[in-house]
């Protein structure tokens, strides 16, 4: 009989053991960290790209180009982006033209071999605003300012983290909060001691489009035009999802029909056995 | 049915060609129909719906 029960009893336990762990570590996560050294959990803010058909706003990637070019790009490079990944998302061409042609790049040298400089092209990548690592941590105290390019996607809840982060400086760091010289406290940032002052102050840039720049639309708006340079090809990547799904759900739908009208024979046929070992009619 | 059946089903050549035909159209207004759909939800939000705003008129532009 003990062996017969044993089976069933030792599943049952295993599988309330790993039940009751699960349970207990969804009220009382086994973190590593505390949640400041972590970084606050930034909020799910509703951005207009958020869900399955939606496109960004592209008003906004235009003025999150602005606030990235006067603000942002003094610290941070845009390493992945081309003036020509800007036509037809935020510029005209010939605008995308003119703001290349405001930059300095490397030509080929001239016939006695001295360095040329020429003015910036569609196909030049954004100017990254050091030339260097060291260059970039030695005007700034030691801290490197990240490549913005695909920060969206390299950060933990990339987009509402950004703009948390941007708009997270307190006016005072909290009592007892640690914050080494230089530093800036921030609750988002793991730690709370970033290198980046807080930059983003009411009316620091002006909108061409009468927009009014206070520090959140500020942030939303260049916190919408990294998510575009993180993933340009999302609007094209939610209209061909949308195509592809009502396609595939058409197809599993027909699928299924064909197959219930393939096996209604099989399914409703009866096989009768007569002969030897048959039961007695 | 047995319309359809002698219309489009008893050739071969036919059958194919009706497939491949209508292939052709369902794609072109499943796509346009469907492309419709995502402009409107979007309204307001993509590039073609703003740079009338920023292309001066007379040129050629993206």
């Amino acid at each position: 009989m003990f062996r017969l029960a044993y089976k069933p009893v030792l599943k049952a336990s295993v599988l309330t053991a790993g039940v009751g762990a699960c349970a207990y570590l969804y009220v009382k996560p086994a973190n590593a960290l505390t949640e400041a050294e972590h970084g606050l959990h930034a909020p799910n803010y509703p951005w207009t790209q958020n869900g399955l058909t939606s496109t960004f706003d592209h008003q906004s990637i235009r003025r999150g180009y602005q606030v990235y070019r006067e603000v942002c790009s003094t610290c941070h490079s845009l390493d992945f982006v081309k003036w020509l990944d800007l036509v037809g998302v935020s510029h005209t061409s010939s605008e995308a033209r003119a703001m290349a042609a405001e930059f300095e790049y490397d030509d080929e040298p001239d016939d006695e071999g001295n360095p040329r400089k020429r003015p910036g092209k569609l196909l030049d990548k954004m100017p990254a605003p050091y030339p260097n690592e060291q260059a970039a941590r030695a005007a700034n105290q030691g801290a490197l300012p990240p490549d913005l390019s695909l920060m969206t996607k390299a950060r933990h809840n990339g987009v509402n983290y950004v703009f948390a982060l941007l708009t997270g400086y307190p006016e005072e760091p909290p009592a007892g909060a640690q914050v080494a010289s230089g530093m800036n406290y921030n609750p988002y940032f793991p730690g709370g001691g970033i290198g980046m002052a807080r930059v983003l102050y009411d009316d620091l840039v002006e909108y061409e489009d009468g927009t009014p720049a206070t520090t959140s639309q500020m942030a939303k708006d260049v916190t919408t035009f990294l998510n575009w340079s993180a993933s340009p090809e999302q609007d094209d990547r939610k209209r061909m999802g949308l195509k592809a799904l009502i396609v595939i759900a058409t197809m599993f739908g027909l699928s299924i029909a064909v197959k219930q009208y393939k096996w209604a024979n099989i399914w409703t046929r009866k096989v009768v056995w007569k002969g030897p070992g048959s039961p007695k009619q | 049915m047995s319309k359809i059946y002698n219309i489009l089903f008893r050739r071969n050549s036919v059958f194919i060609s009706a497939i491949f035909g209508a292939a052709f159209f369902v794609d072109i207004g499943f796509n346009s129909a469907v492309d419709k759909y995502f402009d409107y939800v979007n309204q307001g939000k993509q590039w073609k719906d703003i740079k009338h705003n920023y292309i001066k008129s007379g040129e050629d532009e993206e």
